[in-house]
């Protein structure tokens, strides 16, 4: 027998292994699992699961949350802005007080 | 009590009628659904779902076809979304695994039919992992022929087929198993 032939048998004797099998059977007790499953399901949950598994419940609060994020970016932008007026003001305040500025050193300079 | 009065008395909501028909059927759904999904914890879990099923839907039956027909479809229709349910957890755990979160899907794991003859158990296993590369469609002719011992025209009223696309579902069905076996020899050596 050639290694093709015997490739074939083999190939053939996987191929019909299911024949004669017995049918497999449902586990010892099926019928009672099955009634306990179907009375567990059938039991109403608690009116607080109820209530908060509705998908308005969901839909507001993700509603809620997109509502505080767009408040909490809008009021840090808001105080970032406020921030930087501040210190450019701050920083012209002090050099005007010290004089500070391009001319007044080269004044100074020439006075002396 | 025949198919008729049981049908009419699992619609008044029977409970005695619902006994009889899970205790009639239930070694017909797990076989099914055992040969498709190759694990026999999931196989008892879907082949309860498939009854909840028949209970709640038993009202919109109108005995266009035989009732054990009809569990069939349901029992067949379960356990492929359950497969497709499946396969989609292993592409998402491979993408995972891929870009680096999370460890890749295990490989699938060595399933013994218990109605298989003890001297073919290991050529079994390899037909039955060979079956997971199959087309659904072919797949199920397969499973239903072979593991449920059907005739080609009860798979077609189950499959809502002709008999001639059974056979040729078959006749696809054993070419590709071949291949894959094939394929499985020659990995293997």
């Amino acid at each position: 027998m050639t290694n093709k032939e015997k490739q074939q048998r083999v190939t053939e004797d996987i191929l019909n292994s299911l024949d004669n099998m017995q049918k497999a059977e449902a586990p010892a007790f099926f019928y009672t699992r099955l009634q306990a499953r179907m009375e567990r399901e059938a039991e109403p949950a608690s009116p607080f699961w109820q209530w908060v598994t509705k998908p308005v419940f969901a839909m507001a609060t993700l509603s809620l949350l997109i509502l505080l994020n767009v408040a909490a970016i809008n009021s840090y932008r808001k105080t970032n802005m406020q921030e930087v007026v501040m210190e450019a003001n701050g920083i012209q305040g002090f050099a005007q007080e010290y004089q500070l500025t391009v001319s007044s050193v080269y004044m100074d300079k020439s006075n002396r | 009590m025949n198919e008729q009065a049981l049908i009419l008395s699992l619609q008044k909501g029977d409970q005695q009628a619902f006994k009889l028909l899970v205790e009639t059927w239930q070694h017909m759904v797990y076989n099914t659904v055992l040969g498709i999904v190759q694990n026999s914890e999931e196989a008892e879990d879907l082949s309860q779902e498939v009854f909840i099923q028949v209970y709640q839907s038993i009202k919109s039956f109108r005995g266009e076809a035989k009732l054990s027909t009809w569990i069939y479809r349901i029992a067949v229709t379960k356990s492929l979304d359950a497969e497709r349910k499946k396969k989609a957890k292993k592409r998402f755990a491979f993408l995972k695994s891929s870009i680096g979160l999370g460890e890749q899907a295990e490989e699938p794991i060595h399933f013994d039919h218990p109605g298989v003859q003890l001297d073919k158990k290991e050529e079994a296993a390899i037909l039955f992992r060979a079956m997971q590369q199959l087309a659904e469609n072919q797949r199920i002719a397969f499973v239903l022929i072979k593991t449920e011992g059907l005739s080609y025209q009860e798979v077609a009223d189950i499959m809502q087929l002709t008999v001639k696309s059974v056979e040729a579902l078959m006749h696809r069905a054993k070419e590709n198993l071949r291949k894959h076996i094939h394929q499985y020899y020659n990995g293997s050596q």
